[in-house]
């Protein structure tokens, strides 16, 4: 008890704007995530671990900040992914550092050992690196406490121990599903109200975030 | 015999609604303990104990299946789980929360009394049943 567990629509919920169920399903059968803790078939979905939200997410990032088209990107982020999660989470943490190599490339160094992942003459800003030191440590630090927060939401969390990771309002196990459901049938003032404890934000957070109309 | 009500399920005055009727067959509801809101899922069958309750209730709005580890966990620790499964985001109300439990509630505290394992109880507007949970996850709710 108390590890994550995650459909695919849920991890593009959690993930919401930029991710998609049809990327995340795209990366499963490109084997960057690994096996899905279950496989799915007709009406049983795919489940995810919170780990493999973690990494979907990581990727994503990483995807943003190289700009290489599509082609040229797919194998490098493939490698990327090959040599970081097996050391992102590990028990033993020691930072993974991105920087330029001699010959231009994007090296890993985790300390001990120093990789290269060969970009195929794409020029990589400078920036870029930092940024990907940046993501890196995010992923860890989201894997520390296990919890991710959600964008646009803060009041919202998916805690991987919190109702299995359903998202949930910070600090409660009342999942954001069930508040939308109220919001929709009888109003973000009824709802308050039979909730006094949770403040007006952390409710319309919710509500928006399952596409409830505040209206409701 | 107690049952906990999960933190959702707390704030709704549902334990008075459903205790006016639950009592006659010896099942009482508990709401989540204040001191424990957002407690980790780890802890929620100690938390069960500690308030005498041998059963969590639990509603599934959607998502079932990245819930059923969940279940699944607190079964393995003794607890049973009793879940109001809503057979759409968009469907139902409190009132129909309401009235489903209470229309079942004498059979849900029949099921639990009678069990010696711990149980899923799938309750729906026509039915209260022992179900496994692949049983429940055939179904599609969501």
């Amino acid at each position: 008890m108390g590890e994550g567990v995650y459909t695919v629509p849920e991890v593009e919920r959690i993930l919401q704007p930029t991710m998609t169920v049809d990327k995340i399903r795209y990366w499963l059968n490109e084997g960057l995530l690994g096996e899905p803790i279950r496989q799915g078939s007709r009406g049983r979905p795919h489940l995810l671990s919170f780990k493999q939200l973690l990494q979907v997410r990581t990727i994503q990032y990483l995807r943003d900040k190289l700009k290489f088209p599509l082609q040229q990107v797919r194998p490098v982020i493939k490698e990327l992914s090959d040599l970081v999660f097996p050391r992102l989470f590990d028990k033993e943490w020691h930072e993974l550092r991105f920087f330029r190599t001699e010959r231009g490339e994007i090296g890993v160094s985790d300390g001990a050992t120093t990789y290269e992942v060969k970009t195929g003459q794409m020029v990589i800003p400078e920036a870029v690196f930092s940024e990907f030191n940046r993501i890196v440590r995010e992923a860890r630090r989201d894997w520390d406490r296990g919890e991710v927060t959600i964008e646009k939401y803060p009041r919202l969390v998916s805690n991987a121990g919190i109702v299995a990771g359903s998202p949930t309002i910070k600090g409660t196990r009342i999942e954001t599903s069930f508040i939308a459901f109220l919001v929709r049938n009888l109003g973000i003032e009824r709802t308050l109200e039979m909730y006094p404890h949770l403040d007006r934000e952390a409710v319309k957070q919710a509500a928006d975030f399952e596409d409830v109309p505040l209206t409701a | 015999m107690n049952v906990l009500m999960d933190e959702n399920l707390s704030g709704l005055g549902l334990a008075d609604a459903l205790n006016a009727y639950s009592k006659e067959y010896g099942c009482t509801f508990v709401t989540f303990p204040v001191e424990h809101e957002g407690a980790d899922d780890a802890d929620v069958p100690g938390i069960a104990r500690e308030v005498g309750a041998r059963a969590l209730l639990s509603i599934n709005v959607q998502d079932f299946g990245a819930k059923e580890q969940y279940f699944r966990a607190l079964v393995a620790a003794g607890i049973s789980v009793v879940v109001l499964r809503m057979r759409s985001r968009n469907s139902g109300d409190i009132d129909y929360i309401i009235a489903t439990l209470t229309k079942h509630v004498r059979r849900i505290a029949r099921i639990l009394s009678s069990v010696e394992e711990s149980v899923i109880i799938s309750v729906d507007k026509s039915k209260a049943r022992p179900a496994s949970l692949q049983e429940i996850l055939r179904k599609r709710f969501t």
